[in-house]
């Protein structure tokens, strides 16, 4: 059977073309950047394609979709998550590989293609970066992105058709986000894939560089077999790899998710740390010079890196040798490093800024809270729709208006609803509870006129909105002041408090608090309210328990802050 | 021939001991990384089948509380749908309504108020105790039976439940015109 199944598949003969392949020198730890990129890079595929079976590329749903991820889908996070701190892990390793390859000068005849494959591999990682930060359609994407598609506009001639291009048009949209889907998933991984298979293929046609002091005897005797040898070292790296990413991502919770993208927001963008270098250096160049920041010291380097193994033809492999390539590969990384440091630097320093980020995370936060109760279909930022406050106005407006007023507009038949339990409200309601303003139009007709002196009626009305906040801390002078008021004015005959009294008016136990207001909204004709005088229709069925919350949040919310303006 | 350096004795190359033991663990490694990450892989990949992803139109709707029921006096209930359909939530609509009857052994019989004639709105008729469809005049008694009139068929009910004292019901639309119930 295994004979018959080798002789089709010829598995063992491809295991051991690939696996037993000569390692010049013997296995090396300073090998195994360029497995750990591959094992990191496939760790995105996949992680990528789980992603991509939750993501809708679209404006109005990228960010519901990212939510659902995150938030709902199980151990979403996670995987959101790994691959967003996957690119890291990749830019990191990349630089390791680069630094290792130009050490050993792995670079050189007749491994140039290798070199130049590598910096464009390098390039499109970037590329997955970028083109990968915009599709959560969060404020820090869209701002970060729009710089650098900015830029892209930038360059001479072609620049605003290539923007126009690479954007989708002339603005941020569906086709914005539809492209950079297609680059992120086919157009990259499809060249990536590519040009690894050709990067490796040359590898194995050259070998590996060895390092530069052993003699060629040495190297010979010592040569050791890919399989076990190397490999193993490359699984041990992959298993730290692993560990450290699976660390990162359970410190930071996942992958961290802003607020929807609002075109309308003043938002200071920040990119990915692995691109602030690049950001920072744009600084120092200002208006007409711009294009020099953005664009033409960057192609240079650029340009530099990939012909370096055209630059420096220098036969040794030593380092000691190739002084003024480690010297110049020294001061760009010092360069990079210090950019970036710089930005970081500036940034943490600019009040501003700071305060910026507070207050984008507390958006963040409020907007995945917000999101919990579903995203309206015009997506995005509707979901601050959700927003007790805004559904609370809706709502009243909806279903209260018919009869009550507020703010000038509305029925008149019931008691107006504009400052609602407020001191102003409640001290007009003694004097004349039965004006047209307040019960007047309702079948409530019990309630006594009260011609307090204006004292104690500032008492009364104190007394009963302290109810509403905690009525076990309230002030016990005031407290007695209003148990006295309340007995001496004969509130007690129709409505209860602490216990006592009559049932025949609203209890005044809690009064105006949310628990008293919800209760009143979902059925004023309980005994506790306004019983057999009631007209006012019960809202327990008609409204769900959460739009009866965002009411009454609503209402509060305005008594709260008529409160403060009296202060 | 590259194959005969490999092969080639050295050193290292003896040991053969420790190159299985370099291979086992390479294996056990591996295939732990991979079970590692399978783990979280596969739960997203399988997540929506265990969650409720959709609700609303498609399943059961909710009617309000029996409550408000009286025993044989058909009520109206405004069919309210607001789909939710993984991360967006479409508004609240109106899309129908239904007649909703009790009879004295508490079950709930629901009926859409669309006319299986030609999909006017059925009204009750409380003096003659009966359904009246004010298009065509179809007449149906209170178990939905055609009493005279068009319509090719009684009044189409509907599937109701009742969970935790409320009523639930799959609403559907009927083909019109037709002597048989078939959803549209
Ligand atoms: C075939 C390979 C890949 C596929 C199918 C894929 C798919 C996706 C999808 C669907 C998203 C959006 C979900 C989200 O934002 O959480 C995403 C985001 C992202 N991807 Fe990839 N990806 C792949 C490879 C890569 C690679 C190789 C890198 C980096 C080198 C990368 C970097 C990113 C980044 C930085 C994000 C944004 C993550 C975030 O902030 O949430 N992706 N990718
Ligand atoms: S539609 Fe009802 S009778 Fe014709």
């Amino acid at each position: 059977m295994k004979r018959w199944l080798e002789d089709r598949l010829g598995i063992s003969t491809l295991f051991s073309f690939f696996m037993d392949e000569p390692v010049e020198g013997g296995a090396k730890w300073s090998y195994v950047f360029g497995s750990a990129l591959i094992f990191v890079f496939v760790m995105q595929v996949v992680s990528g394609v789980m992603l991509a079976t939750g993501y809708s590329a679209s404006a109005t749903d990228a960010w519901g979709s990212v939510y659902y991820i995150q938030h709902k889908t199980f151990s979403g996070w996670f995987v959101r998550g790994m691959h967003n701190i996957g690119s890291s892990a990749m830019i990191v390793l990349a630089v390791l590989h680069m630094a290792q390859i130009l050490i050993y000068g792995a670079y050189r005849k007749p491994r140039e293609l290798n070199w130049i494959t590598g910096v464009f591999m390098l390039f499109m990682v970037f590329g997955f970066g970028l083109t990968g930060y915009l599709l959560p359609w969060d404020q820090k994407g869209f701002w970060a992105t729009q710089v650098a598609t900015s830029i892209m506009g930038l360059s001479p001639v072609i620049g605003e058709f290539l923007k126009e291009v690479i954007q989708g048009g002339n603005d941020y949209g569906n086709l914005t986000l539809t492209r950079f889907y297609s680059f992120h998933v086919f157009f990259l991984p499809a060249g990536l894939m590519t040009f690894m298979a050709i990067h490796i293929y040359l590898f194995r046609r050259h070998g590996v560089t060895p390092h530069w002091k052993p003699s060629k005897l040495e190297l010979k005797k010592k040569t050791q077999p890919f399989w076990p040898d190397q490999l193993f070292k490359d699984v041990v790296v992959a298993v730290i790899v692993f560990i450290s990413m699976v660390m990162v991502v359970w410190y930071r919770g996942g992958a961290e998710l802003q607020s929807p993208a609002d075109p309308s927001s003043n938002y200071l963008a920040r990119p990915e740390w692995y691109f602030l270098f690049l950001f920072q250096l744009l600084k120092y160049f200002e208006g007409e010079l711009e294009v020099v920041g953005a664009i033409i010291i960057p192609s240079i380097v650029a340009a530099l890196v990939i012909s370096l193994p055209f630059i420096d033809r220098v036969k040794s492999r030593s380092p000691f040798k190739r002084l003024p390539v480690m010297g110049c590969f020294g001061a760009v990384l010092a360069g990079v490093i210090f950019l970036t440091a710089m930005s970081v630097i500036s940034d943490s320093g600019d009040e501003r800024i700071v305060e910026q980020g507070e207050e984008s995370e507390k958006m963040a936060h409020m907007a995945v809270e917000l999101a919990e109760h579903g995203i309206p279909p015009q997506g995005g930022t509707s979901v601050f729709k959700n927003d007790p406050l805004y559904s609370g106005e809706q709502l009243l407006r909806q279903h209260c208006l018919a009869c009550h007023n507020f703010e000038g507009s509305g029925g008149n038949s019931s008691p107006d609803l504009t400052a609602y339990n407020t001191k102003p409200w409640l001290v007009g309601f003694f004097a004349d509870p039965n004006a047209p303003k307040y019960y007047g139009k309702t079948n409530i007709d019990i309630m006594p006129e009260y011609d307090l002196e204006e004292e104690e009626l500032s008492d009364l009305v104190d007394f009963l909105l302290a109810q509403a906040e905690n009525g076990e801390n309230i002030d016990p002078e005031l407290k007695e002041t209003g148990e006295i008021l309340l007995e001496e004015n004969g509130c007690y005959n129709c409505h209860t408090f602490d216990g006592m009294g009559g049932d025949t008016a609203p209890v005044l136990e809690n009064f105006a608090s949310d628990k008293w207001l919800r209760g009143l909204i979902e059925d004023p004709g309980r005994k506790e309210y306004f019983g057999q005088l009631n007209t006012m229709p019960a809202f327990k069925d008609k409204l769900s328990k959460q739009e009866i919350d965002n009411l009454v949040f609503f209402l509060q919310d305005k008594r709260k802050k008529q409160l403060k303006t009296e202060f | 021939m590259k194959k005969q350096i490999c092969v080639e004795e050295t050193e290292l190359h003896t040991n053969n001991g420790r190159r299985n033991f370099l291979k086992i663990c390479s294996v056990v490694l591996s295939s732990l990384i991979g079970i590692a990450y399978a783990v979280p892989l596969i739960r997203t990949f399988i997540s929506p089948a265990l969650q409720q992803t959709v609700s609303g139109s498609t399943g059961l709707l909710e009617l309000g509380s029996i409550s408000n029921c009286q025993v044989n006096v058909p009520m109206n209930v405004k069919i309210v749908d607001a789909k939710t359909d993984a991360w967006t939530k479409f508004p609240p609509t109106e899309i129908g309504a239904v007649w909703i009857i009790m009879n004295k052994d508490m079950k709930f019989t629901a009926f859409t108020s669309i006319c299986p004639h030609l999909g006017c709105g059925i009204n009750w008729d409380e003096n003659s105790g009966k359904f009246i469809c004010p298009c065509h005049d179809s007449i149906f008694d209170i178990e939905g039976r055609v009493l005279s009139g068009p319509s090719p068929r009684g009044m189409d009910t509907l599937e109701t439940v009742v969970i935790d004292g409320k009523i639930f019901v799959k609403y559907q639309k009927m083909r019109l015109g037709v002597s048989d119930k078939v959803p549209a």
